[in-house]
């Protein structure tokens, strides 16, 4: 199975069912349209009484049991994406794009970036990434990860059941899965990730059980809200944080009450009409 | 001897639609300035005093001396953050 970041291609091969099953929760091959791309394969195998990581023919980690090979292997993935950028911020955001314009729907976790993305898809957006985005001088990178859904959100998608069912999954306490979703097994028509610029910017804000409504929200004001989900790197901080001020600057500017997802997908198709 | 307002060192200006983002580097912080505070901060060059600016702001924006307080205190923030230094020149 394939595993992505931006510029690495990750195989990830086992001989252990259990060990398979559990991995897929990784599970991320989309296009990525970055060049050059390197090949890199990870290969878990039982030696001894534990498990054995190895990377391109180098002990890489030891484990102890499936959700530790997991839970390495999803750390080393994260490192990778860092690797590719290291000197970008990384944004809580989720990108989805509708006739060639880019939309970034920024929120914390569990802000409802996810819910809101899955409905796109049902509309007819191409999703890019449900979670992180890095901030380039040369335009946006959303991260290339399957989409993450929490299983108590799955008794809201109904149209999903059977799709989550079947879907590879981590468990890291009773009753708490997070399923590994491919945008295509969604609904997507296609899963293609592209390096380019943000056409709007829209700030998530949760309002559960309410209406969803969208207003312009200014550059400065943006700016300020973007930076609470943002990640700098440890230096270059003055060039991350232009880059951040850069894409948002020459972005349109939102704040969405994020409520019921009908109204939500409503605003966001209006804003589509104005960009296109 | 009169005191000018001259901008700090190791800033990193920003400019967006509404304002500026500036990252001041030794602090490690990031202030966000209105259009109104980035055109003070601008005026912020070491050629003129706070009093200097507050004329030629409110002239700018035809204020007749209504939001004189304002525009001072809109420096005295400046300065406090550390975004300008006064200067004697």
């Amino acid at each position: 199975m394939i595993a992505r970041s931006w510029f690495r291609r990750v195989t990830l091969c086992t001989s252990q069912p259990e060990i398979f099953q559990a991995i897929r929760y990784l599970e991320c091959d989309p296009e990525v349209a970055a060049e050059p791309v390197e090949e890199l394969t990870i290969s878990v195998e039982p030696y001894r009484s534990y498990y054995r990581i190895v990377r391109n023919g180098e002990l890489m980690r030891e484990q102890m049991s499936a959700q530790g090979v997991t839970e390495s292997l999803h750390a080393e993935l994260m490192f990778l994406s860092l690797a590719d950028f290291p000197s970008a911020p990384l944004i809580h955001a989720a990108s989805v794009r509708r006739g060639g314009r880019r939309l970034l729907l920024v929120g914390p976790k569990g802000g409802g970036k996810t819910m809101l993305t899955l409905h796109l898809i049902r509309e007819g957006y191409d999703v890019e990434g449900d979670e992180n985005v890095f901030v380039t001088p040369d335009g946006v990178v959303p991260r290339p990860r399957g989409l993450r859904v929490k299983e108590s959100a799955a008794p809201l998608l109904p149209h999903l059941t059977e799709i989550l069912d079947a879907a590879p999954y981590y468990q890291s306490l009773p009753g708490f899965r997070i399923y590994n979703l491919d945008p295509r097994a969604a609904g997507a028509s296609s899963w293609r990730i592209e390096r380019g610029r943000a056409d709007a910017v829209v700030l998530l804000r949760p309002n559960h059980g309410g209406w969803s409504s969208m207003r312009p929200l200014s550059s400065l004001d943006l700016v300020r809200e973007v930076m609470q989900e943002c990640g700098l790197p440890e230096t270059g901080r003055a060039k991350a944080i232009g880059a951040i001020a850069k894409t948002i600057g020459n972005a349109k500017g939102f704040d969405l009450s994020l409520g019921e997802l009908r109204g939500a997908v409503a605003c966001l198709d209006r804003l589509c009409q104005e960009l296109a | 001897m009169t005191d000018v307002l001259v901008r700090a060192d190791g800033l990193d200006v920003n400019e967006v639609p509404d304002g500026y983002v500036i990252y001041q580097t030794a602090a490690d912080r990031v202030h966000y300035l209105n259009k109104i505070a980035a055109i003070v901060f601008e005026l912020c060059d070491g050629a003129r005093g706070a009093d200097d600016i507050v004329t030629r702001v409110s002239q700018m924006f035809k204020l007749e001396g209504k939001a004189d307080a304002e525009i001072e205190d809109c420096i005295q923030s400046l300065l406090k953050e550390g975004l300008v230094l006064s200067d004697s020149k």
